[in-house]
C-alpha cells in the first residue's frame, strides 16, 4: 500500500474521533475506518496515534468504553460519546470553523 | 469542572493499574486481529497478514507506554517508582543502610528528645479564656526575685482593686493528702495531690466544668466554706474510670468529708506549669479545716500565687500602680514598720496568659539553649558522615547511573531519584530515632535528675521530628545528588576512575572530614569546660564541713508548737547518746533544706532608699556551729538557753540572741565589732552574740549573702529539720536515729533522711546532666569523625597507590611512606582543631554564665582536647599508613 501523507491537521484527531462516535458506539478499529470513510478516504488515521488519543479522551471523560462483541464475533472495546463529550464536540466544531474561516480569509488575500 | 474530573480519573487510574493493563493489552490484540483478518481477506497469507498488521500498528511497547501516560499522572508514577527503586537499592546494601540509618537515627533521635524535654519545661500550652487579659501579681523584691504574696493581701486586692475585673489565688504547692471514696463504697485510701484555690479560680480563668459545676465564691466564704471539691479530668478517668456517678458523692479527704461537685474539662490541669498537676481542687478557706493547726491564712505567709484579669482598656502598668497604692495602705493599716515598708518590694504585674511564670525561667532557657546547640552539632556530624558515606557509595554506582542517563533519564530525574534515596534513609532514621527517644527517656529516669520530664511525644514534637527528618534527608542528599547527576557518560561507561576528574570530589570529602573533626573538637571542648565546671562546683568550699553529716526532715501531723519544743528537748540528748553520733542539732535553711528568708533591719543603721535588706535565715538549735562545722570568728554560738528560753519569753518582748555572718558584719558595721548590736528579724529583737564564717546558702555559685542564725522556734515553723554529725557512714545511722525518735514520740515520722553529700550532689544535678550529655555526644562525634577520617585516608592511599609505588621505587622506605599518610591525617586534624576550637570558644563565651571556675578560653581544656584529637587521629591513620607501606612498587607501577 502506498503510504500517503495522512493529511491530518495536528490537533484535530480528537475532534474527528468525537464526531465519528456521534451517532453510535464504535470500537477502535471501526473508528479509524469511519473517519476514513466519512472523509471520502482522504483522511487516514495513523494507527499509532489512534489509541493514545482514545485513551486521552477517555481520561478526560468525553468518551466512555465498554466491552462488547464485534461484527465478526470478537471481543472488542466499544467507545461511546458522553454528555460532556457531546458538549466538547460542539465546542471544538465551533472553534474549528472559526479558525479555518480565518485561515481561509488570510489565504484568499493576494 | 471537567478538568477536576479528569484529574480524579488520573489519580484513580493509579489504583486500577492491573485491570487497565489487561484491558489495554486485550484491546490492542483485538485490533491487531481485526487488521490481520482484513489483510487475509485482501488476499495475504496469514503470516504476511500478521506482519503487515503489526507494521501498520506500530511498536506495541511504545504505544502502550504512550497510552499509559495518557491515563495517569506521570509524576506520582515516577515518585512511586523512585521510592520502590530506592528501597530496593538500600536493601541490596544492608551494611551501608544499617550504618546510615543508625547514625541518622541517633542524630534525629537526640534532637527530638531534647526538643521534647525543652517543650515540656518551657512551653506547655494552657487554654484560658482571653489569655492576654490575664496577669500574674508578683511582689518584686529589691533583689529582683519575683515573690508571692499572702492571703490577707489577696483579700484586700480582691475587694478593692478597680483596674482588675477579678483576682484569684491558688496555693503555691499542692498538698499531698489521702482520699477515701467512702461515698462510692470504697474504703481504700488513695494518695492525691490537692490544690487550694479561691472560689473565683475557675470562672476567672474561663474554665467551665465538663460535668457538674466548678467552684464558686459562695463555696469559699470566709470562715464558713463549703466542703466541696472539683476533680481533674485525668484523675477522674484514672481513679473512677470516668464514671459519672461520682458527682454528688462524698469522699473523705484527710478524714474530712467533702462532696464532689464537678469534673474539670479534659486537658485542664491548673494555672501553674511549673508544678505537678493537681488531682482535685478545693476552696482555700477549707485549708484550716483540713489542717487545724495551720494559721497561715491569718498570719500572712507568702504562699499564695495571685493572678487577675485586667479590665478591658486598662494597661498592666496602670493596674500595677493601683495595686501598689492599695498594698502600701494595707501595710500601714496592719502596722508594718515604716522602715520595712520601703523594702518589702513592689507589686508588679506580669503577663499571665501562660500561667505562673517560673522565677528561674531565664536560667532554664539558657540551659535549654545549650542543649539545643549541642544536639544540633551532633546532627550536623551525623549528616556529614552519612553524606560522605553516600558519596563513597555513589562512586561505585557511577556505571549504573551512566546507563540510566544514556537511556534517557534527564538530570532532574536522576537528582530526584538520588534525593529520594536519602529521604528514605532519613525517614528510616527518624523511626529508629523514636527508639532512641525511648532509650533517652529510660536513661533520664534512671539518673533521677530532680525534675520531671514527660517524654511522651505530642503534636509539636512530631512536627519537629518530621521537619528535622525532611531537612536531614534533603541536606544529606543534596551534595551527592548534585555531584553525581552530572555524569560524564563516556568515561563512566568505560569504568574509568580518572583521578583528575575526582579532584572536586576529593575536596568535598576533605571538607566533610574537616567539618566532622571541627564539630568533634567543639563538643569535646564544651564537654571539658562543663566537666571542669562540675568538678569545681562539687569541690567548692561550702563554709561548713560536708562530710559525715546526716540531714533529717521530720513531720508531725498534729503540729503543736509546745509539743515540738518538748520533742526536740528530749530528742537532742537521746540522739547524742547513740553510738556513732558526734553531735546533734535542729536546723533549717540553706542548700540542704529549703531557703528561709526575710527582710531585716539593723538598729542604728541608716538604710538607703530601696536598699536590699533581705537576709537568709538559718533556724538554729544549740551546738549548730559545732555540728555543721562552721567556724566562729568572734563571740560565741547559740547555746541551750538561747534556743529554748526565747520561745517561752518571746511574748514578753525580751531580746533574743542571734549570730550573723562575716559578710553581714562587714556590711553593717565595717571593721567595728558587731557584738552587742541589735537587729530585728520578723517580729523579734535580737542581740548579736557572735560572728560566723560565710557559708554557701542558696546556691553553690553565690558569692556571699547575709546570713543570720536565729533560735529555731522563733519562726513557729511546722517543719522540723535535724542535723547529725556522725563519726562515720552517716547513712548507716538512719534506722537507729528513726527508732530513737519514734521512742520519744510515735506520732512523729521521719519524712526524709539524706546525707549532706547527697544534698550537694542534687544541687549540681543540672550541671551534671549537661556534662554527661555533652560527654556522650562528644564520644559519638569523635567516633564518627574518626571513622570519617579513616575512610578518607584509606581512599587516598588507594588513589595514590601508583605515586607511593614510585616513591618507594625511588628509595623511600616504610617510615617515609607512613609519615606521608600520617602527615596528611594530622593536617586534617589540625585544621579541624583550629576551626573547632574557635567555634567552641565563641559558643562558650555566650554561655559563660553557666561555667564556674573556668573561662571560656580555658587553655588547659583546649590543650587536652587537641591532644585527645591528635591521639584519635593517629589511631585513624594507623591502618591506612600500614597499608601504604605494604604497597609493592612493581605491582603499583604496572597497574594502570
Amino acid at each position: 500500500m502506498a503510504k500517503e501523507k495522512p493529511e491530518l491537521v495536528y490537533g484535530t484527531l480528537d475532534m474527528l474521533i468525537l464526531k465519528a462516535l456521534q451517532h453510535e458506539p464504535v470500537h477502535g478499529l471501526g473508528i479509524a475506518d469511519r473517519i476514513q470513510q466519512m472523509s471520502d478516504k482522504v483522511l487516514r488515521v495513523e494507527q499509532g496515534s489512534l489509541y493514545p488519543a482514545l485513551y486521552r479522551l477517555e481520561a478526560e471523560g468525553w468518551i466512555s468504553a465498554e466491552w462488547g462483541v464485534s461484527e465478526n464475533n470478537r471481543k472488542a472495546r466499544y467507545y461511546k460519546l458522553t454528555a460532556a463529550g457531546r458538549k466538547q464536540l460542539s465546542a471544538e466544531t465551533d472553534h474549528w470553523s472559526r479558525v479555518s474561516a480565518a485561515i481561509n480569509l488570510v489565504l484568499s488575500k493576494a | 469542572m471537567f478538568r477536576l474530573h479528569a484529574m480524579f480519573r488520573r489519580v484513580f487510574g493509579l489504583f486500577q493499574k492491573k485491570t487497565h493493563e489487561a484491558e489495554m493489552a486485550e484491546e490492542m490484540r483485538a485490533h491487531l486481529d481485526g487488521l490481520t483478518e482484513r489483510n487475509v481477506a485482501a488476499g495475504m497469507s496469514p503470516e504476511e497478514a500478521r506482519y503487515a498488521a503489526l507494521r501498520t500498528f506500530g511498536g506495541m511497547a511504545q504505544l502502550q507506554e504512550q497510552c499509559r501516560d495518557q491515563r495517569r499522572s506521570p509524576w506520582i508514577e515516577h515518585l512511586l517508582q523512585d521510592l520502590r527503586f530506592g528501597a530496593r537499592t538500600l536493601r541490596k546494601d544492608p551494611g551501608f543502610t544499617l550504618v546510615a540509618v543508625l547514625i541518622l537515627g541517633l542524630g534525629i533521635g537526640v534532637n527530638t528528645a531534647v526538643f521534647t524535654a525543652i517543650d515540656n519545661l518551657l512551653g506547655r500550652t494552657l487554654h484560658f479564656a482571653e489569655p492576654e487579659q490575664l496577669v500574674l501579681v508578683t511582689n518584686v523584691r529589691p533583689s529582683g526575685v519575683l515573690d508571692t504574696l499572702s492571703y490577707p493581701v489577696y483579700e484586700r486586692f480582691r475587694d478593692h482593686a478597680q483596674s482588675l475585673s477579678g483576682i484569684f489565688a491558688f496555693g503555691q504547692n499542692n498538698s499531698g493528702r489521702s482520699l477515701v471514696p467512702s461515698g462510692l463504697g470504697q474504703n481504700d485510701a488513695v494518695a492525691v495531690q490537692c490544690l487550694e484555690v479561691s472560689g473565683n479560680f475557675f470562672s476567672l480563668l474561663g474554665i467551665p466544668a465538663s460535668s457538674g459545676r466548678t467552684l464558686t465564691p459562695e463555696d469559699d466564704r470566709k470562715r464558713d466554706p463549703r466542703p466541696v471539691a472539683v476533680l481533674s479530668y485525668a484523675f477522674w478517668q484514672r481513679q473512677f474510670g470516668g464514671d459519672r456517678d461520682v458527682l454528688g458523692k462524698t469522699i473523705l479527704l484527710d478524714k474530712v468529708s467533702f462532696q464532689i461537685v464537678g469534673i474539670a474539662p479534659r486537658g485542664f490541669w491548673g494555672a501553674d506549669p511549673t508544678r505537678q498537676p493537681a488531682d482535685l481542687w478545693v476552696p482555700i478557706e477549707m485549708g484550716p479545716i483540713l489542717d487545724p493547726t495551720r494559721s497561715d491564712l491569718q498570719r500572712g505567709r507568702n504562699i499564695f500565687v495571685m493572678m487577675g484579669r485586667l479590665r478591658s482598656g486598662i494597661k498592666r502598668q496602670t493596674a500595677s500602680a493601683e495595686l501598689n497604692v492599695i498594698f502600701q495602705q494595707w501595710l500601714v493599716e496592719v502596722g508594718y514598720p515604716a522602715v520595712n515598708r520601703m523594702n518589702i518590694g513592689k507589686i508588679d504585674l506580669q503577663p499571665g496568659g501562660a500561667g505562673r511564670v517560673d522565677r528561674h525561667r531565664g536560667e532554664t532557657l539558657a540551659s535549654a539553649a545549650i542543649l539545643m546547640v549541642l544536639v544540633g552539632l551532633v546532627l550536623v556530624i551525623a549528616c556529614a558522615n552519612v553524606t560522605s558515606l553516600l558519596l563513597a557509595r555513589l562512586t561505585v554506582r557511577q556505571r549504573e547511573l551512566a546507563v540510566r542517563a544514556a537511556m534517557g533519564a534527564g538530570r532532574s530525574r536522576l537528582i530526584r531519584q538520588l534525593w529520594t534515596e536519602s529521604l528514605l534513609l532519613a525517614a528510616a532514621g527518624s523511626v529508629s530515632g523514636v527508639l532512641v527517644l525511648w532509650g533517652t527517656n529510660a536513661v533520664i529516669r534512671h539518673f533521677d535528675m530532680g525534675f520531671a520530664i514527660d517524654l511522651r511525644p505530642n503534636g509539636s514534637v512530631l512536627l519537629f521530628t518530621i521537619l528535622v527528618s525532611i531537612g536531614t534527608g534533603v541536606f544529606v542528599g543534596f551534595l551527592p545528588a548534585i555531584r553525581f547527576s552530572r555524569i560524564d557518560l563516556v568515561s563512566a561507561l568505560k569504568d574509568q576512575t580518572n583521578s583528575a576528574t575526582g579532584g572536586s570530589r576529593q575536596r568535598l570529602n576533605r571538607a566533610l572530614v574537616v567539618l566532622q573533626l571541627a564539630v568533634s573538637v567543639c563538643l569535646l571542648a564544651g564537654t571539658g569546660l562543663f566537666v571542669r565546671t562540675l568538678q569545681n562546683l562539687k569541690n567548692v568550699d561550702l563554709g561548713f564541713d560536708r562530710e559525715n553529716l546526716l540531714v533529717l526532715m521530720l513531720s508531725d501531723k498534729n503540729h503543736d508548737a509546745n509539743r515540738q519544743v518538748n520533742l526536740v528537748k528530749d530528742a537532742l540528748p537521746a540522739l547524742e547518746a547513740l553510738p556513732g553520733v558526734r553531735s546533734v542539732t535542729v536546723a533549717m535553711g540553706g542548700l540542704w533544706s529549703r531557703p528561709v528568708g526575710t527582710v531585716i533591719s539593723v538598729d542604728g543603721y541608716q538604710q538607703q532608699r530601696s536598699e536590699d535588706m533581705s537576709a537568709n535565715i538559718i533556724l538554729s538549735g544549740p551546738r549548730i556551729f559545732e555540728t555543721m562545722g562552721v567556724p566562729l570568728v568572734r563571740g560565741r554560738g547559740l547555746n541551750f538557753a538561747d534556743v529554748f528560753q526565747t520561745s517561752a519569753q518571746m511574748s514578753q518582748n525580751m531580746t533574743g540572741a542571734a549570730v550573723i555572718n562575716e559578710s553581714m558584719a562587714r556590711r553593717f558595721f565595717g571593721h567595728a565589732d558587731a557584738i552587742g548590736h541589735r537587729i530585728r528579724v520578723w517580729d523579734g529583737k535580737y542581740e548579736i552574740i557572735g560572728v560566723a564564717r560565710n557559708t554557701k546558702y542558696a546556691s553553690l555559685r553565690e558569692n556571699s549573702s547575709l546570713e543570720i542564725y536565729v533560735p529555731y522556734f522563733d519562726s513557729r515553723s511546722e517543719a522540723l529539720g535535724m542535723l547529725i554529725r556522725t563519726t562515720d557512714h552517716p547513712s548507716a545511722l538512719v534506722s537507729s536515729v528513726s527508732a530513737a525518735i519514734e521512742r520519744i514520740n510515735p506520732k512523729v515520722r521521719v519524712m526524709s533522711a539524706y546525707t549532706m553529700e547527697d544534698a550537694i550532689d542534687r544541687a549540681v544535678a543540672p550541671e551534671r546532666l549537661i556534662a554527661r550529655i555533652a560527654g556522650g555526644f562528644s564520644l559519638f562525634a569523635l567516633l564518627l569523625a574518626c571513622l570519617g577520617l579513616y575512610g578518607l585516608l584509606a581512599y587516598n592511599v588507594a588513589q595514590r597507590t601508583r605515586e607511593i609505588g614510585v616513591r618507594m621505587a625511588l628509595g623511600a622506605d616504610a617510615r617515609d611512606v607512613q609519615s606521608l599518610v600520617v602527615k596528611q591525617g594530622v593536617g586534617f586534624a589540625l585544621m579541624g582543631c583550629a576551626i573547632g576550637s574557635a567555634a567552641a570558644m565563641a559558643l562558650a563565651h555566650i554561655f559563660t554564665s553557666k561555667l564556674y571556675g573556668v573561662t571560656a578560653a580555658d587553655p588547659l581544656t583546649f590543650l587536652d582536647t587537641a591532644l585527645l584529637l591528635l591521639l584519635v587521629t593517629l589511631l585513624a591513620c594507623w591502618l591506612p599508613s600500614r597499608r601504604a607501606t605494604k604497597v609493592d612498587p612493581m605491582i603499583a607501577l604496572r597497574a594502570e
